[in-house]
């Protein structure tokens, strides 16, 4: 069970293992907004159907009888969960011999729930990693099987992570399965300190604190890449509502002056730069609310006004 | 050994650094801290402290300041403070600072900020300031960042002169 580019290594190293995968469930194909026809594609549908794995996508809930019951007939001797996005009843934890093993994005317990890999990374975390765990009723609470750290590197983005710890994942659950099959590994209750959890990510993420300082921004600029991406409000003038300017690529600048948070000015190399609680961050691509991504120069000189700004939240 | 106030003879690098959260609010080693802050404010009649400057690099500041910008009963204590809006109007205030002795310059910061922080029971609040306290908040917030007002005031000579004209009602404070 699993969606999207996380869970298809493992689907692929499993079927590469020789394990017989006797179905494939994923989330319906989505929709996004009004725009019907625009399917995300889903890899691992894609990869599923290329080994003639059949592929279930129930739009119900999984302990809805007749997807419980297409479940059953399957006899499924373990099932693997990977970014599957769907809380799984109890019914269906209970149903194969070795229970349901999760492939999760961090070191558990820290970062339980729906964002680990941002997370990690918005919290400027230097190490994170995979855990294999056999799944329980609480939110990524279950025993862990197996852990396997990676370095968080200081210029690392979301989506580079996430290939990363994807691969991982795949690598560590073929290692440990076969162990894990036999009853030869048996699973460990985690730790009841350093637990911390995260939430599904809105677009608010994004909205920057220029009272933060210059690493935590830079974060969540690392952690938010490519969404929600991060942006500040421009009050233009004081007469209308504020622009909101997307900050599509930024660098952190550590020794800048020592301007009022939200302050915007230039330097001989920089056309623009932000001042944050404790230094600068150089902006080098933006994008204005309705208009295209650009570079921080061709802003600059397009929008003069906005040297004279203070960005930010404000009464 | 009590916490002692430190000043930038000798200490210009430890003033200079940045502090951490604080991992557990309700810690006694907390409690203790503040007590000693608390004290120092008051022995050098200064109306706000932060912990780097006495030596602690914990981001808790104290204020012996109320909400309406006169000396209050309680002290009010603020940790992992963080200011969450600011107003685009600005003021100038002649500051003075406990960690560099006998000097007072004028700093614009905003004229109105809203901070929110954890107290020493581990609770959340959020406070909307103006006046005194909101200079206050935004000088010790900066010593959380390792960021003296005389670092304001090398930056601030176009700002200032925005406010030229009424410099007759600027006030002096000897914030800490
Ligand atoms: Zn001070």
């Amino acid at each position: 069970m699993g969606t999207g580019e996380f869970a298809a290594p493992s689907l692929a190293v499993l079927i590469a293992a020789n394990y017989s995968v006797v179905a494939v469930y994923t989330k319906p194909l989505s929709v996004h907004g009004r725009s019907r026809t625009k399917a995300v594609p889903n890899p691992v549908r894609a990869r599923a159907e290329r080994h003639a794995i059949p592929v279930h996508d129930p739009a119900g809930r999984l302990s809805d009888a007749d997807t419980l019951a297409t479940l059953r007939s399957l006899a499924p001797d373990i099932i693997i969960v990977a970014a599957y996005g769907n809380i799984l009843p109890q019914s269906v934890l209970d149903l194969p011999r070795h229970g349901c093993v999760n492939v999760h994005a961090s070191l558990l317990p820290r970062w339980r729930g729906a964002s680990p890999i941002h997370a990690a990374i918005r919290a400027g975390d230097t190490q994170t990693g995979v855990t294999i765990m056999r799944m329980d009723a609480g939110l990524d609470t279950g025993p862990i099987i197996a852990q396997k750290s990676r370095a968080i590197t200081p210029h690392m983005h979301t989506p580079e992570l996430f290939a990363l710890l994807a691969d991982d994942g795949a690598r560590l659950l073929v290692e440990v399965l076969p162990d894990y099959l036999r009853g030869a590994r048996v699973p460990q209750p985690q730790s009841t300190h350093g637990v911390t959890t995260c939430r599904t990510l809105t677009r608010d993420d994004g909205h920057i604190n220029w009272h933060d300082t210059t690493q935590s921004i830079y974060n969540q600029f690392r952690a938010y890449d490519p969404w929600p991406g991060i942006f500040t409000l421009w009050h233009r003038d004081a007469a209308n509502t504020p622009l909101r300017l997307k900050l599509t690529d930024i660098r952190p600048c550590m020794d800048a002056p020592r301007h009022m948070p939200g302050t915007v000015f230039s330097t001989d190399t920089h056309p623009l730069c932000v001042a944050t609680a404790d230094g600068a961050l150089v902006v080098k691509r933006v994008q204005l609310q309705g208009k295209n991504d650009m570079d921080a120069r061709a802003f600059v000189n397009g929008y003069p006004d906005i040297n004279t700004a203070r960005l930010g939240e404000m009464w | 050994m009590p916490h002692t106030l430190i000043t930038i003879n000798g200490h210009l690098e430890d003033l200079h650094r940045s502090s951490q959260r604080v991992a557990d609010p309700t810690a006694p080693a907390v409690r203790a801290l503040v007590d000693d802050m608390i004290a120092v404010m008051r022995a050098e009649r200064g109306i706000g402290l932060a912990a780097p400057q006495v030596n602690v690099h914990q981001r808790i500041v104290v204020f012996d300041i109320g909400p309406d910008g006169r000396t209050a009963r309680t002290p009010l204590v603020c940790i992992n403070p963080v200011i969450t809006t600011a107003s685009r109007a600005l003021v100038m205030t002649e500051e003075g600072c406990l960690s560099i002795p006998g000097e007072f310059v004028p700093v614009v910061r905003s004229e109105r900020v809203s901070v929110r922080y954890y107290d020493t029971q581990g609770q959340r609040h959020t406070i909307a300031a103006d006046d005194l306290l909101a200079v206050a908040f935004q000088h010790e917030i900066d010593h959380l960042d390792g960021i003296l007002m005389t670092d304001r005031y090398a930056q601030q000579s176009s700002l200032r002169a925005q406010f030229h004209e009424v410099d007759d009602t600027a006030t002096t404070h000897r914030i800490g």
